[in-house]
């Protein structure tokens, strides 16, 4: 059952865009400040493009991505930042967790092509870098990096729990 | 031409990477206050860090006129104190006569002038400044850094002018102890340009290591209470009525670079006294 990789893209743009704005940016554990978590899963769509996209598509993909989050989070520039930053490491990422076999250029890198093993690793690099830099951009003074390594290390943990979830219940093939 | 493109499509995504990350810290820096205040203050902090260095970098390649202008500045100073001048007041009885002009007269002036030759090591050192007769210099002027004597001048040129150093066999300063009235006549027998010797100072006179040496004012080559240096050590040979002391010299004359040529502008008429006996 595979379907046209646009269409399923472009919907999992707008399911992802709606989930992290409409439901997740409510939620926030613990309190405002040094010790926020956020959760941020729609980096899932960068993370689950098709192998053969091509490197100029991801990061204008990932931009549009990041922008419509920013319309809603009142912060132009932050996510999008982020977002053009975690397609850009994306290819280094998957070169440096890449199987034995190599990759087949038609597939996504989901859970149900490769294994939960290969998978949680791969959205964990993803995820620390996307929030590494989304945090060093919010706060934008390098003076405080001790809250910028804990926001990223806390909301890490916590974004990738749900990224995780989210591909167990729909374990999408590509 | 074709390496230039197959370099633009390998480096094709880094250059959209670093354009989106352009508009997006644009858009970070100019829509988000937060951001917006902390990229104000770094830029201000770098920009005036730059600025600072460029003035640095400005005020080095002023200093030469600067320091010109300086020298100029303490000359004019320097003919200011009170022991560059010359009292015009007169007591009779207990009633005070006053010239009808002034208190005082300019006794002393003074004219900068950088060192532009100079020698220490040899017995007889002379130094050169580019100052001459077209600044008004003439022979036989003292010449004092601000702090201590030079020496005299010699020879003079049209633009510069010959200097015997104090370092020299031929030079003798009048100069007293501070605090004390005793005088005596400086000299120097060598090699240590930085140590001279104090003579003809009277057994009786109570000197210690320490003490500050002076210009006398008795010569008038030099305003009095010009600084000379310290007294390092003395001793009385036996048999000697005077004490035979050593000074360390408070101007270091091997680094010597900018002096002031000292004008005694009542020097035709002490020379013509000078005659007259």
């Amino acid at each position: 059952m595979t379907g046209n990789p646009i269409l399923i893209n472009s919907l999992r743009f707008i399911i992802l865009l709606f989930l992290q704005v409409l439901v997740l940016k409510q939620i926030s554990l613990g309190p405002i400040g040094p010790y926020f978590i956020g959760i941020q899963v729609y980096p899932l769509f960068i993370l689950l493009l098709p192998f053969r996209t091509s490197r100029e598509l991801i990061l204008l993909l990932a931009f549009a991505m990041g922008l419509a989050v920013d319309l809603f989070y009142d912060s132009p520039g932050v996510h999008a930042g982020a977002a053009v930053f975690t397609a850009f490491v994306r290819p280094a990422i998957l070169r440096r967790l890449e199987p034995r076999g190599g990759y087949t250029v038609t597939y996504s890198p989901t859970m149900r092509r490769y294994s939960f093993a290969w998978f949680w690793r791969y959205a964990a690099f993803m995820l620390v870098f996307h929030l590494l830099f989304y945090f060093s951009l919010e706060v934008f003074t390098p003076v405080f990096w001790i809250e910028i390594l804990v926001k990223t290390l806390l909301t890490s943990l916590v974004s990738l729990i749900f990224v995780l979830i989210l591909m167990l219940i729909f374990n999408p093939l590509d | 031409m074709s390496t230039l493109l197959q370099l633009l499509t390998r480096l094709g995504s880094v250059f959209i990477f670093l354009f989106l990350e352009g508009i997006c810290i644009y858009l970070v820096v100019r829509y988000n206050e937060g951001q917006e205040r902390i990229f104000i203050n770094s830029t201000n902090i770098i920009a005036g860090k730059l600025t600072e260095q460029s003035d640095r970098f400005h005020r080095f390649f002023n200093l030469s006129t600067e320091n010109t202008r300086l020298l100029a500045e303490n000359a004019r100073l320097r003919a200011q104190i009170a022991s560059a001048q010359y009292p015009d007041q007169l007591e009779r009885d207990s009633a005070i006569v006053l010239s009808p002009d002034s208190l005082v007269l300019q006794q002393y002036t003074f004219t900068g002038a950088e060192v532009v030759g100079n020698s220490v090591a040899l017995r007889n050192n002379m130094l050169t400044l580019n100052r001459g007769s077209r600044h008004g210099i003439r022979p036989n002027m003292g010449v004092i850094t601000e702090n201590g004597v030079v020496g005299i001048v010699r020879q003079v040129g049209r633009h510069f002018s010959s200097v015997m150093s104090v370092l020299h066999a031929q030079s003798r300063i009048s100069a007293r102890i501070r605090g004390e009235r005793y005088f005596g006549s400086l000299t120097w027998q060598g090699p240590d340009p930085r140590i001279m010797s104090l003579e003809d100072v009277p057994k009786y006179a109570q000197i210690a290591v320490g003490d500050t040496v002076e210009t006398s004012g008795y010569s008038e080559l030099f305003p009095a209470e010009i600084l000379i240096g310290t007294i390092t050590a003395y001793s009385l040979p036996p048999g000697e009525s005077n004490y035979k002391i050593s000074v360390k010299l408070t101007t270091d004359l091997a680094r010597v670079q900018y002096v002031y040529v000292v004008n005694n502008l009542f020097q035709p008429e002490l020379d013509s006294l000078r005659q007259a006996k």
